[in-house]
C-alpha cells in the first residue's frame, strides 16, 4: 500500500525529528541598496529578480505579497532597470551584502546569444549608490569552455561574518571530466581568491554552523548529492567534503540538483531542487521544488520533513 | 520494438507524419497483451468507464462498487472538453489503517472495522483518486485526489509489465537469452519490480529488474502505452542510495552514447555518408558522396529562430542537439530513423529523420523540431526542416537556419535571371519573392564546379511532393575559408529570435563581402514559415486528443521546408 511519488509533506512530518538541532543558519545580513530610494518602488513590496523572462538581466520590481491584496490591482507592477543591468546578458545567482552591494553571476538562458561562454566565469557588482553594474571579478580559466558545457559560475553562497563569497564554477567540465571548482572569494575593493576546491562541479551553496563549526554546504551539479565541508576561522576550506544527503528518488522528478541552499536559524535546511543536465532546456513551467530537511541526532541523518512551500 | 512513429509517403506523394500515443499493436505483441488492451477498450465503453480490480473478497468488491458510484470518483472519468472516456483503473482496495483516517470522526466511524481504502489511477491526467469507504454503512467517508501521484500497481499490471519485459528483444539481447515469465522469477535471475519514472511522457512506468552477477538490468516498461522504453545495466552494491534508472536517464544516456559521441556511417542506394547528433547544430550529415562523387561536406541546422507578432520582439532562438552536456534548448530523446523513401509503391531513396523535443511538448511554449534529409536514387537530395508546433501562440514565424557546406573545392554559384544563369561574384544574400524568376523546371540557383559537376537548386514554392506553402526563404552564400571557422565546428547561437529581415546570423560572416568566384562555398538557407491554427488549415501546429485507449495522443501538422538539389552532371 502507499504511493510511489508522494508530493505532500504530511507523510514526512509524522516522523519529524525534534526541533533541537546541531545545525544553525546565519542571520540575514542583506541590506537594501541606497539607490532603491530613488526608484519610487515601495521597499516593503519589492524584490530584485534575474528570472523575469520579459527582461534581460536584473530588475528591481514591485511584487505582490502573499495573502496581501495589492494596493491598486488595476496598476501594473512597477519595474526599475538601470541601463547597465541588461548589458551582461541573463544572470543566475545573486547575493546582496550588508552594504547593499549586489553580486551577480551570469547564466545563459535558452541560448548563448547574450551570454557568451567565455564570459560566464565571472561576477558582476551593482554599486549600491549609483546602481551601475560593472564587472567585479573574473575567476581564472583553468579549462576553457567547450561545446558540451556553456556554463561558468552556477551557484553562490555568502558568509555574512567573514564577507566571503563562495562560488561554484563548472567552466571547462564536460561529459567525462569533472573540472569544476569551488572558490572562496574575499570581497571588498580588492577581491581575492582565498582558497579553492578543485575538480568538483558544484551548484547551490549555503553557509551554516553544524556541531559548533562553520561549514559550507553545496549541491553537486552532476548528481543529486549534497556535501558539506568545514571552514577555517579565516574562511578557507578545511578537509574534504563529506556526503550529507541525496535528493535521489525524492519529489516529482527524482534526481533534482540543488540550485539554491538555505539554512534557517533553527537549523532547518531548505534545498531548491531543479532539473539540470548541463544543457539549455528551459521548460515553460518552472520546474523547481523546495525540499526541507532537519537533522535528527538520533539517526545522525538529515530527515526530509517537507516538500513544497 | 517497432517504433510508434509511423512515416510514409503515399502514392499521391503526400507526407503524413503521426506521433502516436497508442499502445503497441504490432505482430510481436503477445496474446496476453492483446487481451489486456481489449480489456481497456471494453471498459471504456461502459457507463462508468473504469477498469475494475478483479479477484476481490466480497467486502472489497462492495467497497469498489460503492466508490465507483460516488460522484467524487466520477469527476475525472471523462474529458471535460470532448466527453470522451479517460482511462481510469482501480489499482488497490485495502482494509483501512489508522493512518488513513484524516479526522477523529472518520476514525470513530471506522472503529468497528469495515472501512476500505480504494485507490484509482487516472492515466491521462496522471492523478490518483483515493476514497475511504465504510462497507458497513454503504457510504464513502472521505476522498481526495493526489496530482502527479501513482499508486502501487495491482498484480495484473505486474504481469503485463513482466510480459512486456520478457518478450522484448532488447531484454533478451542484453541478458544473452530470452527469459520466460517463470525464469524471470527464478533465483538465478532474481527479478524485482522496481519503481521508476517516466518523467518526460508523464506515464505510468515500472521496471522489472534482472540481477545478473554484480549488475542489474533495468527494463523500463511504460504501462500507459504498454511498451518497453528501454533497457539499461546498472551496478549493484555501490554505497549510497541506489540510483534509479528512469525514462529520462535512459534516453539521455542512450542518445548520448550511441549518437552524440562518434559519427555513424551509412551506405545505401549509391549514397555514402556519416551522421551524428551535435551539441547545438542538430543532426549533422557529413562527407556525403553519391556514386563516389563528393556532394556535401556537411549539412546541419544551426538555429531555430521563433518570433511572435504579439508582443513584438517576443520569441526564442533555439538550438537543437544532444540531450545533456550540450548547448541545446530542444533536445533529441529518440534516435535518428533511417527509412525507405517510397513513391507510388516504389522505393526511390531513403530518409534520415531526427526529432527534437521540448520536455513538455505539445503544451504551449514547447516545441518539436524535425530535421529530414532525403537522398534519392537518382542523385537528388533535400535538406529540410519541419516544425511540429506548438509554440506560444498562433502568430508565430519560424526561421530555421540551415548550413550546407559543399566540398572544399572551387565552385560557382549562380541565380536564374533574365532567362540565363548569372553568377554571384561576392558573398551575398537574397530573399525569395513572388517575383523571383525560376527555370521552367523550377530551379532558382545553380552551384557547379569547373567540370560542370554540381546541382540545380529548386526552391520550395509548394510544388514539392509535400504540397507545403513555400519557403519565402533567405539564401546566403559565403566563402568557406580554411583559416576561419565560420561554422565548420559547432556554432553557438548566431542570430536573435525576432529579426524579420535578413539578419538571421549568416550575414555576420560576409563582412566585408569576400569574392566567391570559383571558391569553396557555404550555402545558408533560412525559410520563413508562419504557423496557423485555423481548423482545416493547421500548419506548424500540434494538438492533443484522447485516443481509443483513453489517453492523450498528439496530432501534428508539420510545416516542412527546404530546397531540392538536383544533380546537373553526374560524370566523374
Amino acid at each position: 500500500m502507499g504511493l510511489f511519488f508522494v508530493t505532500t509533506h504530511l507523510v514526512f512530518a509524522q516522523n519529524a525529528p525534534p526541533m533541537t538541532s546541531p545545525a544553525k543558519g546565519q542571520p540575514d545580513c542583506r541590506r537594501s541598496p541606497a539607490f532603491t530610494r530613488n526608484t519610487q518602488i515601495d521597499p516593503l513590496r519589492s524584490a530584485f529578480s534575474t528570472s523575469n523572462m520579459q527582461y534581460v538581466g536584473l530588475i528591481y520590481t514591485e511584487i505582490n505579497l502573499p495573502n496581501t491584496p495589492p494596493p491598486d490591482p488595476s496598476q501594473k507592477l512597477k519595474v526599475y532597470q538601470h541601463p547597465s543591468w541588461k548589458t551582461a546578458g541573463y544572470f543566475g545567482p545573486m547575493i546582496i551584502d550588508a552594504g547593499g552591494n549586489i553580486f551577480l553571476a551570469p547564466l545563459p538562458f535558452v541560448n548563448l546569444y547574450r551570454n557568451k561562454p567565455s564570459q560566464q566565469n565571472m561576477l558582476y557588482r551593482v554599486d549600491p549608490s549609483t546602481a551601475a553594474l560593472k564587472s567585479y571579478f573574473t575567476f581564472p580559466t583553468v579549462h576553457k569552455p567547450n561545446e558540451q558545457n556553456p556554463y561558468g559560475v552556477l551557484g553562490m553562497g555568502y558568509d555574512c561574518e567573514s564577507k566571503i563569497i563562495y562560488a561554484s564554477s563548472v567552466q571547462g567540465s564536460d561529459r567525462t571530466n569533472e573540472r569544476g571548482r569551488i572558490y572562496a572569494l574575499k570581497t571588498g575593493d580588492k577581491p581575492a581568491i582565498l582558497d579553492v576546491i578543485p575538480d568538483i562541479d558544484g551548484f547551490g551553496i549555503g553557509i551554516f554552523t553544524f556541531e559548533g563549526k562553520k561549514r559550507m554546504i553545496f549541491g553537486k551539479a552532476r548528481t543529486p548529492e549534497i556535501y558539506m565541508v568545514e571552514l577555517t576561522p579565516e574562511g578557507k576550506f578545511a578537509g574534504k567534503p563529506e556526503f550529507m544527503l541525496s535528493l535521489e528518488g525524492i519529489g516529482a522528478r527524482g534526481d533534482d540538483r540543488a540550485r539554491k541552499i538555505r539554512v534557517a536559524e533553527n537549523g532547518d535546511l531548505t534545498i531548491n531542487g531543479v532539473e539540470f543536465y548541463f544543457n539549455l532546456i528551459a521548460p515553460s513551467e518552472r520546474q523547481e521544488t523546495p525540499y526541507t530537511f532537519r537533522y535528527d541526532p538520533r539517526q545522525k541523518a538529515w530527515v526530509l520533513i517537507k516538500i513544497g512551500h | 520494438m517497432k517504433p510508434t512513429r509511423l512515416l510514409c509517403i503515399t502514392a499521391l506523394g503526400l507526407l503524413f507524419l503521426f506521433q502516436a500515443g497508442l499502445a503497441q499493436t504490432d505482430s510481436t505483441q503477445t496474446i496476453f497483451l492483446r487481451k489486456a488492451q481489449a480489456k481497456i477498450v471494453a471498459a471504456l465503453q461502459n457507463a462508468v468507464p473504469v477498469i475494475k480490480l478483479e479477484s476481490l473478497t466480497a467486502q472489497q468488491q462492495f467497497a469498489q462498487d460503492v466508490a465507483l458510484q460516488h460522484p467524487f470518483f466520477k469527476q475525472n472519468l471523462f474529458d471535460k472538453d470532448t466527453n470522451k472516456p479517460l482511462r481510469n483503473e482501480v489499482f488497490g482496495i485495502y482494509q483501512a489503517r489508522p493512518t488513513d483516517y484524516r479526522s477523529e470522526q472518520i476514525a470513530a466511524a471506522c472503529a468497528s472495522g469495515g472501512c476500505y481504502r480504494v485507490e484509482m489511477y487516472n492515466y491521462p491526467l496522471n492523478i490518483t483518486t483515493i476514497g475511504l469507504v465504510n462497507t458497513t454503512t454503504n457510504s464513502m467517508l472521505d476522498g481526495y485526489i493526489m496530482n502527479q501521484a501513482q499508486p502501487n500497481i495491482p498484480a495484473f499490471l505486474k504481469e503485463v509489465a513482466l510480459e512486456i519485459a520478457v518478450n522484448a528483444p532488447e531484454v533478451a539481447a542484453a541478458l544473452g537469452f530470452k527469459p520466460s515469465t517463470d525464469q524471470a522469477l527464478m533465483s538465478d535471475t532474481k527479478t524485482a519490480l522496481n519503481q521508476t519514472r517516466c518523467e518526460r511522457s508523464k506515464n505510468l512506468c515500472v521496471a522489472p529488474t534482472f540481477v545478473k552477477g554484480d549488475r542489474a538490468l533495468w527494463a523500463i516498461v511504460n504501462l500507459t502505452e504498454m511498451k518497453l522504453v528501454g533497457v539499461r545495466w546498472t551496478n549493484v552494491g555501490t554505497p549510497g542510495p541506489a540510483p534509479q534508472m528512469t525514462e529520462r536517464k535512459f534516453q539521455n544516456e542512450e542518445i548520448t552514447e550511441k549518437y552524440c559521441t562518434l559519427p555513424l556511417s551509412i551506405e545505401r542506394n549509391g549514397w555514402k555518408m556519416n551522421y551524428i547528433i551535435t551539441s547545438s547544430d542538430g543532426l549533422q550529415v557529413s562527407n556525403a558522396t553519391f556514386k563516389s562523387k563528393p556532394v556535401i561536406d556537411s549539412a546541419k541546422l544551426v538555429d531555430w529562430h521563433v518570433s511572435y507578432s504579439e508582443p513584438e520582439g517576443f520569441g526564442y532562438s533555439d538550438a537543437i542537439g544532444c540531450p545533456y552536456f550540450s548547448t541545446a534548448a530542444v533536445i533529441a530523446i529518440d534516435p535518428p530513423i533511417v527509412s525507405d523513401l517510397v513513391e507510388n509503391g516504389k522505393t526511390i531513396g531513403f530518409t534520415i529523420v531526427q526529432d527534437f523535443f521540448s520536455e513538455l511538448w505539445p503544451q504551449a511554449c514547447n516545441y518539436k523540431y524535425q530535421q529530414r534529409f532525403e537522398f534519392y536514387d537518382d542523385g537528388r537530395f533535400r535538406v529540410s526542416a519541419a516544425n511540429h508546433g506548438r509554440g506560444c501562440g498562433n502568430n508565430g514565424t519560424y526561421r530555421p537556419v540551415t548550413r550546407i557546406a559543399f566540398p572544399a573545392k572551387p565552385y560557382t554559384f549562380s541565380e536564374w535571371q533574365n532567362g540565363k544563369w548569372a553568377s554571384w561574384k561576392t558573398e551575398k544574400w537574397q530573399r525569395q519573392k513572388p517575383t523571383t524568376p525560376y527555370t521552367k523546371e523550377g530551379y532558382q540557383y545553380k552551384v557547379n564546379d569547373a567540370a560542370g559537376n554540381g546541382f540545380y537548386i529548386a526552391a520550395n514554392n509548394g510544388q514539392l511532393y509535400d504540397h507545403k506553402r513555400g519557403d519565402n526563404a533567405y539564401v546566403f552564400v559565403t566563402k568557406r575559408n580554411p583559416t576561419k571557422d565560420e561554422g565548420d565546428s559547432d556554432l553557438i547561437t548566431i542570430g536573435a529570435c525576432c529579426n524579420s529581415d535578413h539578419q538571421q546570423g549568416p550575414e555576420k560572416f560576409m563582412v566585408p563581402p569576400e569574392s566567391i568566384s570559383k571558391a569553396p562555398l557555404v550555402m545558408w538557407y533560412v525559410p520563413q514559415i508562419r504557423n496557423d491554427d485555423t481548423p482545416g488549415r493547421e500548419f506548424c501546429w500540434a494538438e492533443s486528443y484522447i485516443n481509443e485507449q483513453g489517453v492523450y495522443a498528439t496530432r501534428t501538422y508539420p510545416c516542412l521546408s527546404g530546397p531540392m538539389f538536383v544533380p546537373l552532371n553526374l560524370k566523374p
